[in-house]
C-alpha cells in the first residue's frame, strides 16, 4: 500500500469505491435478510389463506369425525362406576335364578389400551344351580361393555344345601371411555325417617 | 473543437530529469519544478506519480521520449489548410516509405504567405509514442503528446522573442532525436533536425537559412539546458532551462503550432482509464441504491403480508384447531374400534363344558384361571389377567367317559386338552378326575 501513491482524485475515487462497496455489501445483506423475512411471511400468509379458505371444509370434516366417534363409542359412554351396574347385576341374577352372595368392585384401571379407556373390575359371587349360573354368566357379560376375565364354578356339598348347587365366582371387567362421556345416576330416593330400623319385607330399590 | 482548460501542465524529459511546468490560460507560468528520476525509489513511474500529485488535476502535455523523429517544414503553393496538410502528409509518408516501422504522422499549418503556405509535418514511431504514454497511465491526466520543436517555438512566443520585426529569430532546443533548429520571423518558417552533437553543423544550418532567405538571423536563442556559445538562453518568468520547454509543452492548448501524436486508440484507452474508476464507483453506488430499494420493497411486501395474515389469523387458527381435533377424533375412533373388535365373550365356555360332559359324568369344579403370566413392560396400566387355563374336575363311573370328555372339550372349545389324573375313590365308589385345557389366544 505504501507504493500505491494516488493523487487527490485517486484518493477520492478509492474512498468512494470503498464506501460504496461497503454500502453495497451491507445493502446486499440487508436485502437478503428482508427477502428471507418476506419469503417466510409470504409462506405464512399462503398457509393462512389456505387454512382460512378450508375453514368450512374443516368444520364439515370435524362434524363427520365427531359423529363417527360418537357412534363408535356409544356403548362406552356410560360411567361403569355408577349404581346402574349393581342394579343390572341383580337384574341378571334374578333373571337367571341365582342368588348373589358378593359383589366386590376393584380399583379402576385408566388408560390401559394405548393410553385410553377405563376399566372397572367387578368380582361377583353367586349361588344356584349349574344351568342358572351359566345363564347368569351370559347375562352378566351383556351388562354394558363387559368382559369375563376369569371364572370358578364349584359344587357346594354343604349340609342343608340342595344337591347340584354350585358356587360361581366370576371376575367381570366393565369398560368405558376415560373419562366417561355420560354419568347415568339414579335419582335421590325419598328418605325414611329411621334408616336404622331393620326392614321386615323387601322393597323396590329407591322405594 | 479544442477545449482550452484554465491551466495546463507540461512534462519534458531530459536524461534522468523530469522538467515540469504549469501554464495558465493567460500564458503565465504558474509553477515549475524538476524531479530527479534517479532519486526516486520507484524510478520513472514513481517520478511521474510525484509529478502528477504536484500538478494536480490539470491536463498534461508531454513530449515523446525516444529517437526516430522526422521533421519537415514544407512550403507549397497557397491552397486550403486541408489540402496543404494532406500534401505535407504525403510528403512525410513518401519520406518514410522505406522504413518498416509504423509511424504517427501529423502536420500543422504554420502560416500563409502572399502566394505560399508553410506546413510543419512530423513523423514519430508509434512505439516511441506508446512507450512515452504507457508510464503516465494512472499517474497524470494526459491530454496530448507534442514535439519539443513545437514546444520551443511556443515558449519563444510566450517569452515575446517572436514575432521579431527586425529579422528572423533562431530557436534551438535539444531533444532525444537530436538538436532541433527552428527559424522564423512571425511564424515558423524553417525546421531542421541535427545530430545530438551538431558542432559546426549548427552554424552551417543557420548560414544555409540566411543564404536561402537572404536575411540575417538577428537573435539566436537556446531553449533547455546546456547553452552553447553564440546563443542566449530563452527564459520565462518562473521557468528557466528545461522547464522552459516544459512550459512550452504546457502552452499547447493556447498557442500554435501544436501537434498531437496521440492516436485515437491511445486517446480512447486514456479516456477509458479515466472513466473506468468512475464507472466502477457509479456501478457500486447504483448497486447500493438498487439493493437498498430491493430491501425496502421486500420490507413493504412483508409488512403488507403480515397485515393480511393478521386478518386471516383467527380463521386459520380455527381451521387448524378443527383439523387437529379431527385427527384426534379419528385416532380415538380407531382406538375404540380396535378395542371393541378385540373383546372376547367367555361366558360360553362354561356352556361348552356342559355340552361336552357324557351322561355318566358329573362335575364338581370348573375353573377358568390365568395361565403362566408373561412379564410385560409396565408401560400401560394392566387389567386383571384373563383366564386361559380351563380346569375341569368331576366324577365318573367309567374311565372311558373321562376320555370322551377330554375329546369333547377338545372339539367344542377348539383347544388342547389333557387328562391330569383319573383316580378311583373307594369311599364314593366312582372315579374322580381332573382335566386341563389351555385355551387359544384371547381365552377362547
Amino acid at each position: 500500500m505504501r507504493r500505491l501513491k494516488l493523487d487527490r482524485r485517486g484518493r477520492l475515487l478509492f474512498a468512494l469505491g470503498v464506501v460504496f462497496f461497503a454500502v453495497c455489501v451491507l445493502a446486499a445483506r440487508w436485502a437478503a435478510h428482508e427477502a428471507g423475512s418476506a419469503k417466510h411471511v409470504m409462506a405464512k400468509l399462503d398457509a393462512q389463506r389456505a387454512g382460512a379458505s378450508s375453514l368450512a371444509a374443516s368444520e364439515r370434516k370435524y362434524r363427520e369425525a365427531l359423529d363417527r366417534f360418537r357412534a363408535a363409542s356409544l356403548p362406552l359412554e356410560k360411567d361403569v362406576e355408577c349404581g346402574w351396574v349393581l342394579a343390572d347385576i341383580e337384574r341378571a341374577a334374578r333373571a337367571a335364578g341365582v342368588r348373589v352372595t358378593a359383589v366386590r368392585p376393584e380399583p379402576r384401571v385408566e388408560g390401559f389400551f394405548r393410553g385410553h379407556l377405563r376399566a372397572v373390575p367387578y368380582r361377583v359371587e353367586v349361588v344356584g344351580s349349574g344351568p342358572a349360573a351359566e345363564a347368569f354368566l351370559a347375562l352378566a357379560e351383556g351388562i354394558g361393555v363387559a368382559e369375563l376375565r376369569s371364572v370358578s364354578v364349584a359344587a357346594v356339598e354343604d349340609p342343608g344345601v340342595p344337591p347340584a348347587t354350585v358356587r360361581c365366582s366370576a371376575l367381570f371387567v366393565l369398560y368405558s371411555l376415560n373419562p366417561p362421556a355420560r354419568e347415568e345416576v339414579f335419582p335421590v330416593p325419598e328418605a325414611r325417617p329411621d334408616v336404622w330400623s331393620p326392614l321386615r319385607e323387601e322393597v323396590a330399590p329407591g322405594g | 473543437m479544442l477545449r482550452k482548460p484554465g491551466r495546463c501542465g507540461g512534462i519534458w524529459r531530459w536524461g534522468d530529469v523530469l522538467f515540469c511546468a504549469v501554464v495558465t490560460r493567460d500564458l503565465k507560468v504558474r509553477e515549475s519544478f524538476r524531479i530527479d528520476v534517479r532519486r526516486r525509489p520507484g524510478g520513472l513511474e514513481d517520478a511521474l506519480a510525484e509529478a502528477g500529485r504536484k500538478l494536480g488535476r490539470v491536463p498534461v502535455v508531454l513530449s515523446p521520449w525516444g529517437e526516430g523523429v522526422a521533421l519537415r517544414c514544407v512550403r507549397g503553393p497557397k491552397v486550403s489548410a486541408q489540402e496543404a496538410g494532406t500534401a505535407a502528409t504525403w510528403e512525410m509518408e513518401a519520406l518514410l516509405s522505406g522504413r518498416n516501422v509504423r509511424h504517427v504522422v501529423r502536420h500543422a499549418v504554420l502560416g500563409f504567405g502572399p502566394e505560399h503556405v508553410d506546413v510543419l509535418a512530423a513523423a514519430v514511431p508509434e512505439d516511441v509514442v506508446r512507450a512515452s504514454v504507457q508510464p503516465c497511465r494512472g499517474r497524470v491526466r494526459l491530454q496530448a503528446v507534442d514535439l519539443e520543436a513545437c514546444a520551443a517555438w511556443r515558449a519563444a512566443r510566450m517569452a515575446g522573442a517572436v514575432p521579431e520585426e527586425r529579422g528572423p529569430v533562431a530557436v534551438v532546443c535539444p531533444s532525444a532525436s537530436g538538436v532541433v533548429v527552428l527559424v522564423g520571423r512571425g511564424s515558423l518558417e524553417f525546421v531542421r533536425l541535427l545530430p545530438s552533437e551538431p558542432g559546426r553543423e549548427l552554424g552551417r544550418t543557420l548560414s544555409y537559412y540566411e543564404t536561402q532567405q537572404r536575411a540575417e538571423v538577428v537573435y539566436r536563442y537556446w531553449v533547455g539546458p546546456g547553452v552553447p556559445d553564440g546563443f542566449q538562453p530563452l527564459e520565462l518568468d518562473g521557468a528557466s532551462g528545461g522547464e522552459v520547454i516544459a512550459a512550452g509543452l504546457a502552452a499547447w492548448p493556447y498557442l500554435e503550432p501544436r501537434l498531437n501524436l496521440l492516436t485515437a486508440e491511445m486517446r480512447e484507452d486514456a479516456r477509458a482509464r479515466v472513466l473506468l474508476p468512475w464507472l466502477l464507483v457509479g456501478v457500486l453506488a447504483a448497486g447500493a441504491v438498487g439493493l437498498g430499494e430491493a430491501a425496502l420493497y421486500y420490507r413493504r411486501e412483508a409488512s403488507r403480508a403480515l397485515a393480511q395474515a393478521a386478518v386471516l389469523a383467527d380463521a386459520a387458527a380455527r381451521s387448524e384447531q378443527l383439523s387437529r381435533r379431527t385427527s384426534e377424533l379419528a385416532a380415538w375412533e380407531a382406538v375404540v374400534r380396535d378395542f371393541m373388535g378385540g373383546l372376547h365373550q367367555r361366558s360360553g365356555i362354561v356352556d361348552a363344558v356342559r355340552r361336552s360332559v357324557p351322561r355318566d359324568v358329573w362335575l364338581e369344579k370348573v375353573d377358568l384361571v390365568p395361565g403362566e403370566l408373561r412379564e410385560k413392560p409396565a408401560q400401560e396400566p394392566q387389567l386383571p389377567p384373563e383366564g386361559r387355563v380351563l380346569v375341569v374336575e368331576g366324577r365318573s363311573f367309567s374311565i372311558a367317559s373321562v376320555g370322551v370328555l377330554r375329546d369333547a372339550l377338545r372339539q367344542t372349545l377348539g383347544c388342547s386338552a389333557a387328562v391330569k389324573h383319573v383316580v378311583f375313590d373307594e369311599k364314593a365308589g366312582c372315579y374322580s378326575f381332573r382335566l386341563e385345557a389351555v385355551l387359544g389366544g384371547g381365552g377362547r
